[in-house]
């Protein structure tokens, strides 16, 4: 099936996933064969939740290349940059389809991904594959995901969904998204604090579901807890998991402040083991 | 210049103002003196007058056949409450300026309709005449620009720390019959103020506003409801949600006054407002956005293109990127809209005959069609 934009052609593939509001076909552009994601409102009543997570997607994207700017000109290197827009969607075009009964429908595609469907779902990583991250691989998962909490935050945009559903993985190249902005908000001057928090402690309660914990009794896998000096790292995210922290800046800091007594900077490969 | 019915056209505009408006002073002069003098609003924009109901109703040309034909469009009712209390106590002369605007930019996102205008204002309830003034919903230059310079705003406010615009609201949840809710369409509701609101309603301030026939009325127009049981603000609103898509418009950004009118608005119907200049700029963006004919994006090129400084352009997407975007696009009925040309047999009807109705009608020589279903054709 061809699904025709003012611009372009998409060739839809398979569906990928569902919620009350849209739904998510892999599509291919035609003509340069991008592969990209094909969002489409479910009906009409989808349609403003797709046009403000097209607006606020524009907005972040904005928003990282006025850092990224302004990085560049203080560190004035040309490998080093922040990284921001890696953690969100690019959106590729967004447009009413009349053949499709005026429903809303955006184009996304993952910066430096280019088969979509190596982004993986938390949940799916939990859930279909059966799987839990050793905890160092928890650790550049948990550091991305506030590090793009603040940023979003910062922007004025409480992100409504930071759950296992809403964050995708690529495991081979260390890429976190964070993907549903369907429940987005703009806020005029900053996102309240109790919607901060709420942000930080449902991402982190993704985290501590993907290393095979359960953050409302506090448990985890024995090897986990078997180290003694892992226990501050385990402490640490149950507390981001409770709500009290309210400012993801300062959840970064601390975050790596600890993360950095613990492993060594550097690459280290996604490990995954079974639950 | 040749007059299109349906569209206020900038001629209609400037010969309406020449007609009503007074060369010198506030337009609403006329009417201050006279109500000064008399104790009483003219019945046009008295919320007494005229049966206290306010109507927004298709328009029609009267057919030889007997029908009556949809002469513009799907009428939209689109109700002001303009605070003229202390520093917007010229909000009237400013409503008066911006009309062309208001009406070409409303139209622009209303393709089809036949946008149907009140512009009402508020003061407050210990000011010495008047609580509001409810016009009539008009289409015209002539009328809307008659009606204004009939108001009669106080000025006063009182420094009281609130204003009174709950009986405008109670008037429009309670007191409006439209066309748009027959069909389970919105009208649009818009309340502009820089100052909280008071959650009540007051009996005796009722009987002051509407008058003897207030209770008989509201039953009339399908409301029991009784001054020993009145509703609070919040309550009127949640009504008022039911027929209009209804937000407040903030001027300046006190944050009580955010506080107030998001406790009854939702957060999200509170929308900045930088100036009252850019009310017809605010408006048409959230009509726009409610029906579907704007998207963020485009809204934001609307202000761009109509010259809004970027900075007041932001403040004010980032303030409506949070309504209910689509939410009239996305109601049952929205696509079987009455449009211009459209039949009907009464004016009360609710919808329009169907054109196989039409074609259906026996016509004198006309033969039936071969193989028709139904009922015998006889010739």
């Amino acid at each position: 099936m061809t699904i025709t934009s003012p611009a372009n052609k998409y060739e839809v593939g398979k569906q990928v996933a569902a919620n009350a509001a849209s739904r998510l076909y892999l599509c291919t552009q035609e003509g340069i064969g991008r592969k990209c994601l094909l969002q489409i409102a479910s009906d009409v009543e989808g349609n403003g939740a797709l046009d403000r997570s097209a607006f606020i997607l524009g907005r972040l994207a904005s928003r990282a290349e006025e850092l990224e700017a302004e990085y560049a000109a203080h560190v004035r290197d040309p490998n080093k940059s922040l990284g921001y827009a890696y953690g969100f969607t690019q959106l590729v075009e967004s447009f009413v389809s009349e053949e499709q009964d005026g429903r809303r429908i955006n184009i996304l595609a993952f910066r430096n991904v280019d088969e979509p469907s190596k982004m993986v779902p938390i949940a799916n990583i939990i859930d279909k594959d059966g799987l839990r991250a050793d905890l160092r691989t928890s650790a550049w998962i948990m550091g991305k995901i506030l590090k793009m909490l603040a940023f979003t935050q910062s922007s004025g945009i409480a992100i409504g969904q930071a759950d296992a559903t809403s964050i995708l993985l690529e495991t081979d190249e260390h890429y976190v998204v964070l993907f549903d902005f369907s429940e987005a908000k703009i806020h005029d001057d900053t996102v309240p604090r109790e919607i901060r928090a709420k942000e930080i402690a449902q991402a982190t309660q993704a985290v501590i579901a993907l290393i095979g914990g359960d953050h409302e009794t506090g448990m985890f896998p024995d090897d986990v807890v078997a180290i003694e000096k892992f226990k501050p790292y385990v402490e640490l995210l149950l507390d981001l998991a409770s709500g009290d922290q309210g400012d993801a800046h300062n959840a970064h800091r601390e975050f790596y402040s600890l993360v950095d007594t613990l492993w060594e900077r550097g690459f280290y490969p996604a490990t995954f083991l079974k639950r | 210049m040749a007059r299109n019915k349906g569209v206020m056209s900038r001629a209609d505009y400037t010969a309406a103002t020449s007609a009503h408006v007074p060369q010198n002073g506030p337009s609403t002069a006329r009417a201050e003196k006279e109500a000064r003098r008399t104790g009483k609003l003219d019945p046009l924009v008295d919320p007494a007058g005229y049966g206290l109901i306010r109507r927004s109703l298709i328009r029609f040309n009267p057919r030889p056949d007997k029908l009556w034909e949809v002469a513009v469009g799907f009428p939209v009712p689109i109700e002001d409450h303009l605070d003229t209390t202390g520093s917007m106590g010229d909000n009237v002369d400013r409503a008066l300026k911006i009309l062309p605007d208001t009406a070409d930019m409303v139209h622009s996102v209303l393709p089809g309709c036949d946008p149907q205008h009140a512009i009402g204002i508020f003061g407050d309830t210990e000011d010495r005449f008047f609580v509001i003034c409810r016009p009539q919903f008009e289409m015209d230059a002539e009328k809307i620009v008659k009606q204004l310079t009939l108001m009669v705003p106080e000025r006063g406010g009182q420094g009281n720390g609130k204003e009174d615009p709950q009986y405008g609201l109670f008037a429009a949840a309670y007191l409006t019959a439209s066309y748009a809710n027959r069909i389970g369409l919105k009208g649009y509701d818009f309340a502009i103020s820089d100052e909280p609101v008071c959650n009540y309603v007051d009996a005796r301030q009722l009987q002051r506003v509407f008058g003897d026939e207030l209770y008989d009325k509201l039953k009339e127009n399908g409301h029991e409801i009784s001054a020993r049981k009145l509703p609070d603000t919040k309550e009127i609103v949640s009504v008022l949600l039911k027929r209009t898509h209804a937000f407040f418009l903030q001027v300046d950004d006190r944050r009580d006054t955010t506080a107030s009118w998001s406790e009854v608005y939702g957060r999200e119907r509170v929308v900045a407002l930088p100036s009252v200049e850019l009310l017809p700029h605010v408006k048409t963006v959230i009509i726009g956005l409610t029906e579907g004919t704007l998207s963020l994006t485009s809204a934001k090129k609307f202000l761009r293109d109509h010259e809004v400084g970027s900075g007041d352009a932001r403040r004010i997407i980032d303030s409506v990127a949070n309504i209910p975007i689509g939410a009239q696009a996305a109601l049952p009925n929205f696509k079987k809209r009455p449009k211009k040309g459209d039949l009907f047999k009464s004016k009360t009807d609710l919808w329009p005959i169907d054109a196989n109705e039409l074609s259906e009608e026996p016509e004198a020589g006309k033969k039936a069609k071969k193989g028709s279903r139904g009922s015998n054709n006889w010739l």
